[in-house]
């Protein structure tokens, strides 16, 4: 299960910073000011961030760096939004993606 | 969209350690430089590096990655960079035209920039390698891992299984012991460990198992959870897996750290040429000893030009950068020849060894054919593979010395027996201890008369690879003294688990002396006595929590 890091021997203790909240799949949850989106979700322990097209397989992230899309998910009403390198906003409301938006109607 | 045109003397592309050193250097001599990154901060993945720098002075060793980029990024601003953030180069037309989409406030903004002269420093992407379900929730790159647990600080997941001993591999897995996470294993199908021996020693001291001739046969797991297992096997010596080795290793993430490979998009969209070359991580656009692609006045350079260090990304930076001060008129050709000439033989120094060696030779091929491409006359000036060759066949490799003398204490033992480009522990030395010279990449030797034992080397190696031991401690007992970079710090007095180099249980220990300083940057030196039997193995400690 993933967690937060608060102690670390070269970083040091980890400041709070100011807390916001989002709604994943219609459940609010907890994120800080300013983190990433995939921080926020990995944090409370989401790993599943999309269903390709054609074979619904899960992905979830990857590269961490904005280069393979596989973070994707719908932000905001708006599909592909690549959420390792998009910082939340309070009250953002963040979607699984299933195929190409989150009701996944382009899947036959 | 309205697009607006402005005129820049210089466009770096790309703010990693290549771009901000282009920039500085050019800057320095009153270019007037942009400097435009995608991404919502400056530095590249400078940022995620957390561990200290190996390299000389001139490379700021023994800093640690972060501090370098804060660094950059403050001398970059302080020269009159202009930085703009959070703009994707969409294309480079002809004339040097740079199309640049910039997003500041959730807008988005069209512009134009004629340049004068661009330097593309876009870097380097993470290599996949596929086995069954590498596409699942779990598997991520070794990169996407350590920006989620140093940048983020987020670790995701418990129990990792590496795949790839190279020095990322090496790096990464050291970096998630520290943010508290478990390695369950290392795996590499080669039979020796790809990266520097000084960090792979740091994990293998923490217990970290190493699978070597060994191969991932598939991720464990579902469509809800992702990965929640791993299946290994030994491979043959044809690197086929031998089935009836296969085990399943109980994980939740796998992390990939198969090499990078250059992000050449931008430096094909520009017409440079470019050839294949696996040493560099595959494709690269062809340059000159300037750094100049074949389309006279762009630049390319870091990573993009072949996957190398963060040092040597620097150093070419600074190559273009005086190149583009010189063809611009800023500076005279005699001073930029003084520059380049000084820059040039820190590269060099920094491709000697077994390691660089490789780079240094693929290096030579690529400006090779920059000069057949381009029909300019061939400089010899990267001829120096040979000179290399002799010189390290007069040296041969000394290995440090590990007898220690029972009456003299105590004294520095030096674990650091590969040709790596590292210095920090020459400089660290006031007593003249420790020679390491010229070039860069030669082994420390100690010399144990001037050793004064004073572990100031200590702190500052940044492989963690200097000891102290004091034998005259008592009469049946030595102490050993450590870097310990872990969270949980011992106090005096503490009875700990002293283990040996594999991280296996020794013997009980006592702590005789925690030492923290401002200077040693967050590497506390623990000292530990134990038995006399127990000296020559005692390296790292156990904590139980
Ligand atoms: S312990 Fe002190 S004197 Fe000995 S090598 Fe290290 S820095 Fe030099
Ligand atoms: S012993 Fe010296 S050369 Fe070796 S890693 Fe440490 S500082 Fe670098
Ligand atoms: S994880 Fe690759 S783009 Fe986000």
């Amino acid at each position: 299960m993933a967690k937060r890091i608060n102690k670390h021997p070269i970083l040091g203790e980890r400041k709070p910073k100011e807390e916001v909240e989002i709604v994943f799949n219609g459940k609010k949850i907890k994120a800080e000011k300013g983190e990433m989106i995939a921080a926020a979700l990995q944090a409370n322990g989401i790993r599943i961030h999309r269903y390709t097209i054609k074979n619904k397989e899960p992905r979830g992230v990857f590269c961490g760096i904005g280069q393979c899309t596989d973070c994707a998910m719908e932000v905001n009403g708006r599909p592909n939004v690549r959420t390792c390198v998009t910082p939340v906003q309070d009250g953002m409301i963040v979607n699984t993606q299933y195929g190409l938006n989150r009701n996944g109607d382009n899947i036959d | 969209m309205v697009i607006i045109l402005i005129k820049k003397e210089m466009v770096v592309i790309g703010a990693g350690p290549a771009g901000l050193s282009s920039a500085i250097e050019a800057a320095k001599e009153g270019v007037e430089v942009l400097l435009v990154d995608e991404n919502l901060k400056a530095g590249g993945q400078l940022f995620k590096q957390i561990h200290k720098f190996f390299g000389s002075s001139d490379h700021r060793a023994g800093l640690r990655g972060i501090n370098i980029g804060k660094e950059l990024i403050n001398e970059s601003r302080q020269l009159g960079v202009d930085i703009w953030l959070n703009s994707i180069v969409i294309g480079i037309f002809d004339n040097k035209q740079v199309l640049i989409k910039q997003n500041i406030d959730g807008k988005e903004n069209l512009k134009t920039v004629q340049a004068d002269k661009i330097v593309i420093a876009t870097g380097a992407s993470e290599k996949v390698i596929n086995f069954k379900n590498w596409t699942l929730p779990g598997v991520m790159g070794a990169g996407a891992a350590q920006t989620m647990i140093n940048v983020h600080r987020v670790l995701p997941g418990k129990r990792f299984l590496m795949i790839g001993t190279g020095n990322v591999g090496l790096i990464v897995s050291y970096q998630l012991l520290q943010a508290g996470a478990e390695v369950v294993g290392i795996l590499d199908a080669a039979k020796e460990v790809g990266g520097y021996n000084v960090h792979a020693t740091k994990i293998a001291r923490k217990g970290v198992p190493f699978y070597l001739n060994h191969t991932i046969i598939k991720a464990v797991g579902n469509n809800k959870e992702g990965v929640t297992g791993a299946v290994i096997a030994e491979v043959d010596n044809k690197w086929q897996p031998i089935s009836d080795t296969e085990k399943e290793l109980k994980v939740d993430v796998i992390t990939l750290a198969a090499g990078l490979k250059p992000l050449l998009e931008l430096a094909n969209m520009a017409d440079c040429k470019r050839t294949y070359i696996s040493e560099l991580g595959g494709w690269v656009p062809l340059h000159n000893e300037n750094m100049e692609s074949t389309i006279s006045g762009i630049y390319v350079i870091g990573d993009l030009t072949g996957v190398e260090e963060a040092n040597t990304a620097l150093e070419e930076g600074r190559l273009a950068g005086v190149d583009v001060a010189e063809k611009l008129g800023k500076m005279t050709t005699e001073q930029s020849k003084i520059k380049k000439k000084n820059i040039t033989q820190r590269v060099k120094n920094l491709r000697l060894g077994p390691f660089g060696e490789k780079r240094l030779k693929a290096k030579k091929r690529l400006i090779k054919e920059y000069y057949k491409i381009s029909d300019k006359e061939y400089k010899n000036n990267f001829d120096f593979v040979k000179e290399i060759k002799d010189e390290l066949d007069q040296k041969k490799m000394i290995k440090s010395a590990n007898n220690i003398d029972k009456t003299k204490s105590p004294v520095a033992v030096i674990e650091c027996n590969q040709e790596i480009p590292c210095n920090p522990c020459e400089l660290a030395c006031k007593f003249d201890a420790i020679k390491i010279g010229e070039p860069i990449t030669n082994i420390p030797i100690l010399n144990k008369e001037k050793c004064t034992g004073c572990g100031l080397c200590l702190p500052r190696c940044p492989g963690l690879a200097i000891f102290l031991v004091d034998r005259s401690y008592s009469l049946d007992k030595s102490t050993v003294a450590f870097p310990y970079e872990f969270k949980q710090i011992p106090q005096k007095g503490d009875i700990v688990d002293a283990v040996d180099r594999q991280g296996n249980y020794l013997c009980k220990a006592e702590v005789v002396k925690v030492l923290q300083s401002e200077k040693f940057d967050k590497t506390p030196i623990i000292t530990i006595s134990v038995l006399d039997k127990y000296i020559d193995d005692a390296r790292n400690i156990r904590i139980s929590d």
